[in-house]
Parts: structure tokens; C-alpha cells; sequence
């Protein structure tokens, strides 16, 4: 589904990732850990295509195609969503609305007519059910006053009505509550399927307890320094990050 | 022949006669434009907003038409409403509608009023011409004014049926002249809905003033549209006395004409207040100017402005907002808000918030931001699946959207969310936000 090869990027001027090579099959889910600053929002981004990162090196091919060739919103289209860690506020467009036109442009890309308004309406009532958030939510304007928490459902309420292929999430889980959380994981885990795949970035193998990975990744200052299966995130939840590589100790 | 000279030809006179209070008011407008003419931009109040492209432009009032207008006044805004309609500066009966008004309210346009024998209009002209004129465009439009809209409700009557004035445009190089008369008596309650529209393939120049003395408790909304043709001028002025306790909450959203100037002038007495929204659009080579000057007078009064400024393109917007607070005036309320969006490098909003006050316990505070599209939300839109374009409209109109929602009659909201929707260059944006 998405192959990485030898990836190197460039923010301001600086050089934060260097050599990254990563394959995810259909159905995996990876897990992406790293100390702070190592390069792993900087990773998501450039997968999503944000402006300010520059792919200095390296290709990354989803589904066959170059996916750095495409704009932000033809990889969306595509089937590539991105949770944001820190998502913003847009006041003025409300939640729904922005559902909506998403949806309709990703379904326009594959040739599919527009929601029909009442389907419409009736899908995005369930899912906000199933996370726990209040309908009037999709009337307030995308984020505007959300909590911490709601702001990162309302992440997990946009993928689930986009349906995405590839899924990034960039610490969906710091700042949700014990409870926030298992909603959240249910959400991701009723997303799951043999066509699907994930990039979860986070700093909690707690979340990891909810949602299985198939591989754990350590991302250290813009290298992956080791892989390995759900024990190694397990081990790093003990051990930290210096037992890896004495120079991450902080 | 210089632009003083052409508009002389046109200046009522003659009046004196059968209304020796209407030429009392036209007289010294007279003088004073023949004297000095338009103004000029060294004026104070004058030095961003130009008359040049008015100046070189000879208008001339169009007469009045027999029967419908050609194009079609469709707008939803006119059923369940009363409507006056005013062509090329003339009202139109044929497209009007003032059926069932009920005694309390004496509604009518001013061309007829001043056939009418008997009609006591000194009344409502002397009550209204409170504050003297600010300015020679004023003055312009007193010298020249041929209709108009009286309005007078009788005390505690409260109008729920809002009033629709269309002020339609159709000759070419036409001048459009009117001036509206309201009082609203004490305890009296009205809501008033304005749309100026005009083609845009030809230029005409509309001058309209509206003088509004609102007594004790009185309460008026009131919504204008500006939405006239690419190639129009357009200034507006309203006047408003409040008087104590009396309430006045306006919109207004200045979307057409090629150069364009809005004026709010109010003076407040004890406990009025007065909201004032605003959105102004300047795309192509636009000029968009609003003014306004609250007068604090009385002691708790309060006053909210809001106002919001886009420009694109070479599109200019200017905003001069001055609050004077009168010595006395203890616990002034009041705020204003400045809020532009500037869309393209060549685009220019100035915004010049003005305090002057003369009382010790007041609360008065303002800003102005000036800003471009985050940059942050169109690439979360993007990465959403919404084309790079698409976003930007969006934004941009989220940003108007925000005080149009606040306009409480639905069909004037809808009419100037379409509006703002036609006039937002390329755009092709849902229904709602
Ligand atoms: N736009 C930018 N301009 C300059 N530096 C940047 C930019 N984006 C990221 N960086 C820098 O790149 C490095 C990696 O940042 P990144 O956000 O990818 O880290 P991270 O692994 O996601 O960290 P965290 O766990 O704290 O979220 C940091 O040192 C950061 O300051
Ligand atoms: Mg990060």
C-alpha cells in the first residue's frame, strides 16, 4: 500500500528526517514512538503533503503512484488521511458542512454522485453517536472552543465518515481521557479491515493495549532506529529510549 | 461645463411656494454645492476615498417610469413584507405593495406625499433635519432629492411586517436622488429591509439619505443591502437620533458599485443603544468606504460595532469609526471591532478607529486586525479533500458568514448570503456553512 524509500526532508532549512524507509502492506498497522522533536509529525505531514516540508531525497509510492507528486488535497482524495496532533480551529465553517464538502469531493474523484441529504445526515448522527459526542458539535464551527479531547474525536469522527485507506494518526491519544480513549480505539478499531491500513503516532503504549499493532517503530532524530513487534513497545514503556542508542538519553 | 454646472440644471427649485419649509432646507444645500462643489480629497474625511471617477461621469435623473420594471423584481424578501420600489430614483407603485397597513403607520413615498394637499410633512422633515449637514455630498443629494420613503409610526404601535425598500437601477449614466424621512414615536417598533441593485454594464450614480428620529423606547431593525452594478457610485447616508432608552440595530453589507461610501452617523441619549454590523466586499478595482460616529450624549448608553472588511484583487476598503463621548456621558458602553481580510497583495484596507472622550467613567475600547487566510486552514481543508481554490472560498466566506448569521430575518440573510456568494469572484460554494 505504501512504500517509503530512503525519505529525506527539509523544514525551514532544516534537515529533520534522514533516510527513511518504511513498507506497509494492506490491514497493517504500524506504530510510530519516538523521544520529542525526532521527526515523526514531520514524517506525517510529508506523507499529507503540508506546504513548509520539503522532500529533499527520497520517494514515497501509495498504491503504485507517486504520492509526493500530488497535492494535499489529491492525496486525500486518494484515500490518504491525516489525524492531526494538533488540529485547528476553523471558525465560521461548521463541523458538518466540512464533512459534507469532503465527502462529496472525495466521492466527485471516483466518479460517485453527491450524498443524498438525508443518508447523509443519518451517517454522520451514528458516528458522532459512537464517539460520544454531542450532535450539536456538527454545528459549531470545525473545532471552534472544542477541548483538547473533542478535538481529537472530531479527528476520529472525520476519518470515520471519509473512510480513508491509509490512516495517520498523529497522537490521536495524548490529551483524551481513560475514557476518551477507549471510545477513540473502538473508533479506529471498527475501522480496521484487510483493505486498511494505519500509521499511529504516539508516546503511549497504553493505547497500543486497545489497538493491536502489527509493527512498532522507533523513530530517533529523523531515522527509524529499530522495529520490532507490540513487545518492543512494551519494552520501551520500561526501558525508555537510551537502552536503543546511548545518545537519545536525555 | 464643469460638474457643478451640469448638476445645477437639475436642482429643485420652485418649491417655495407650497412649501416654503422644503425650500428652507434646499436653499442653503444649494449655495453651499455651488459654491464648493463636490469634496475634496483634501478634506478631512475625504483623503482616501476620492471623487474623481464620480466627478467624470455627467449623471442625469432619469424620469420617472409608467408600469413595471423590466427586469424582474423576484426578490423572496418582497413577499410577507410590505414593499416599496423605488426605479431610477422614482417610486413605482405598480411593483409596490402597501396594502394593510394598519392606522398607526403613515407610510409613503415622498413624490406623493408632496402631491397631496394638506399633507403635514413640515413635521417629519424638521424633526429629522436635527443634526446640519456634514458635507457637501449631503448637500448634493438635499439640492436634488425627488423622492423618497416617510415613514411616521404613532407611539407604541410595534410593526412586526418588516418594510422592504428596493431601490432598483436602470438607465444609464442615471442619477438616482432620494432621501427618507422615519420617526418612530416613542415606545414605536419597526424593521426595515434595504437592497440596492443595479446592472452592471453601465455606470449611475445613486445618492440616498435617510434621516431617522427615534423616540423614547422606539426600537428599529434595520437591514441594507448594497449590491449595485460593477460600474455604479453609490453613497448612502443615514442620520439617527436616539433618544432615551431607544434602540437601533443595523447591518449592512456593502457588496456592489465601483466606489461606494456608507455613512452611519447616530447620537445616542440616555440608555440607547445602537449595534452596528457590517461587511464590505471590495474585488476588481472596487472602492468600498464606510464611516461612522456615534455620539454618546446621554449617560448609560451603549454602542457595539462590528465590522468586517474583505478586499481581492485591487479592491480597497476603508473604515473611519469615531466614537465621541460627551462631557456628562458617564457609563458609556462602547466597542467597536475592526476585522479585514485582505486576499491579494495589491488589495488595501485602512481602518481608522477614532476615540474622543470627554467623560470620566466610560468603558470604550476597539481594535483592528488586519489578516490574510490561515494558511493552517486551508491546508486542513485540503487535506480533507477540498481543492486548494474551493478552501479559500470557503474561508473566505466563513469569515462574512459570521456576521451574516447574525442577521435575524431569514430572507434578508439569505438575500445577502447569495449576494455575497454572486459578488466573491469564482465562487461555488454549498448552500450552508
Ligand atoms: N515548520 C518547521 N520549521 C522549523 N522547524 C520545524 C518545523 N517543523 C518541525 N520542525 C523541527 O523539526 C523537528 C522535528 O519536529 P516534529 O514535529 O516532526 O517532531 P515530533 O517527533 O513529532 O515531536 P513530538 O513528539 O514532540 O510531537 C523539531 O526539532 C522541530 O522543531
Ligand atoms: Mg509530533
Amino acid at each position: 500500500m505504501l512504500s517509503i524509500q530512503n525519505l529525506e526532508a527539509k523544514a525551514d532549512e532544516q534537515a529533520i528526517l534522514k533516510g527513511i524507509s518504511l513498507d506497509i502492506k494492506p490491514g497493517e498497522v504500524h506504530a510510530i514512538m519516538g523521544p520529542n522533536g525526532s521527526g515523526k509529525s514531520t514524517l506525517s505531514n510529508s506523507l499529507a503533503g503540508r506546504e513548509g516540508y520539503q522532500v529533499t531525497h527520497g520517494s514515497v509510492t501509495y498504491e503504485g503512484k507517486d504520492l509526493l507528486a500530488m497535492k494535499p488535497e489529491e492525496r486525500a482524495r486518494e484515500g490518504i488521511f491525516l489525524a492531526f496532533q494538533y488540529p485547528v480551529e476553523i471558525p465560521g465553517v461548521s463541523n458538518i458542512y466540512l464533512l459534507k464538502a469532503a465527502l462529496n469531493a472525495i466521492r466527485k474523484h471516483h466518479g460517485q454522485t453527491e450524498v443524498d441529504a438525508m443518508d447523509f445526515l443519518q451517517l454522520v448522527k451514528a458516528k458522532i453517536k459512537s464517539l460520544s459526542l454531542d450532535e450539536q458539535f456538527l454545528y459549531r464551527g470545525v473545532n471552534e472552543g472544542f477541548s483538547g479531547g473533542e478535538k481529537k474525536r472530531n479527528e476520529i469522527l472525520q476519518m470515520a465518515i471519509l473512510e480513508p485507506r491509509l490512516c495517520i494518526l498523529d497522537e490521536t491519544d495524548s490529551g483524551l481521557d481513560i475514557d476518551a480513549l477507549k471510545i477513540v480505539a473502538d473508533g479506529v478499531n471498527a475501522l480496521r479491515s484487510p483493505t486498511r491500513s494505519f500509521i499511529m503516532v504516539t508516546h503511549y503504549q497504553r493505547l497500543l493495549d486497545y489497538i493491536k499493532p502489527d509493527v512498532v517503530h522507533v523513530l530517533a532524530q529523523g531515522r527509524i532506529v529499530k522495529s520490532g513487534g507490540p513487545e518492543l513497545a512494551l519494552e520501551l514503556e520500561a526501558r525508555g529510549y537510551g537502552w536503543i542508542d546511548p545518545s537519545l538519553n536525555h | 461645463m464643469d460638474s457643478v454646472e451640469h448638476y445645477q440644471a437639475f436642482f429643485k427649485t420652485g418649491e417655495g411656494q407650497l412649501f416654503p419649509w422644503l425650500e428652507a432646507l434646499r436653499a442653503p444645500a444649494r449655495e453651499r454645492f455651488v459654491a464648493q462643489g463636490f469634496p475634496n480629497p483634501l478634506e478631512e474625511g475625504w483623503r482616501y476615498t476620492p471623487l474623481r471617477s464620480l466627478e467624470r461621469v455627467r449623471f442625469t435623473p432619469a424620469e420617472a417610469m409608467s408600469g413595471v420594471p423590466s427586469e424582474p423584481v423576484d426578490l423572496e424578501l418582497l413577499k410577507e413584507a410590505y414593499s416599496v420600489v423605488f426605479v431610477d430614483g422614482h417610486y413605482v407603485a405598480a411593483a409596490s405593495c402597501l396594502e394593510g397597513l394598519p392606522e398607526e403607520v403613515q407610510l409613503k413615498p415622498l413624490s406623493l406625499a408632496l402631491r397631496t394637499p394638506g399633507e403635514d410633512l413640515q413635521g417629519l422633515f424638521e424633526d429629522t433635519a436635527a443634526a446640519a449637514s456634514c458635507h457637501r455630498l449631503e448637500d448634493f443629494n438635499t439640492a436634488l432629492f425627488s423622492d423618497g420613503l416617510c415613514l411616521d409610526i404613532q407611539p407604541n404601535y410595534r410593526l412586526e411586517k418588516p418594510i422592504v425598500v428596493l431601490h432598483l437601477t436602470q438607465q444609464a449614466q442615471g442619477l438616482n436622488t432620494l432621501q427618507h424621512r422615519l420617526r418612530l414615536a416613542k415606545g414605536a417598533q419597526a424593521h426595515l429591509i434595504e437592497v440596492f441593485i443595479g446592472p452592471n454594464d453601465h455606470p449611475s450614480l445613486t445618492t440616498s439619505m435617510t434621516y431617522a428620529v427615534m423616540d423614547e423606547n422606539a426600537s428599529l431593525r434595520h437591514v441594507r443591502l448594497q449590491r449595485e452594478g460593477k460600474a455604479s457610485h453609490h453613497f448612502s447616508g443615514l442620520r439617527l437620533k436616539l433618544k432615551r432608552s431607544a434602540r437601533y440595530q443595523g447591518h449592512l453589507a456593502s457588496l456592489g458599485a465601483l466606489w461606494s461610501r456608507t455613512e452611519i452617523h447616530a447620537q445616542l441619549g440616555s440608555s440607547a443603544e445602537c449595534e452596528l454590523e457590517g461587511l464590505l466586499l471590495a474585488s476588481g478595482r472596487q472602492h468600498q468606504d464606510v464611516e461612522t460616529r456615534l455620539d454618546h450624549g446621554g449617560t448609560h448608553a451603549s454602542s457595539r460595532q462590528n465590522f468586517r472588511g474583505i478586499a481581492n484583487e485591487r479592491g480597497r476598503g476603508v473604515f473611519t469609526g469615531r466614537i465621541v463621548v460627551d462631557p456628562g456621558a458617564e457609563k458609556t458602553d462602547a466597542g467597536m471591532s475592526i476585522r479585514n481580510l485582505l486576499l491579494s497583495g495589491d488589495a488595501e484596507i485602512d481602518a481608522k478607529p477614532q476615540l474622543e472622550i470627554h467623560a470620566d467613567d466610560v468603558k470604550c475600547s476597539h481594535g483592528v486586525t488586519v489578516g490574510q487566510l490561515d494558511e493552517e486552514a486551508v491546508f486542513t481543508l485540503q487535506s480533507r479533500g477540498i481543492g486548494e481554490q474551493e478552501a479559500r472560498h470557503m474561508l473566505t466566506f466563513a469569515f462574512a458568514n459570521e456576521l451574516i448569521e447574525r442577521i435575524d430575518h431569514e430572507g434578508a440573510r439569505a438575500s445577502v448570503r447569495d449576494a455575497f456568494k454572486a459578488t466573491l469572484p469564482g465562487s461555488d460554494l454549498g448552500s450552508e456553512l
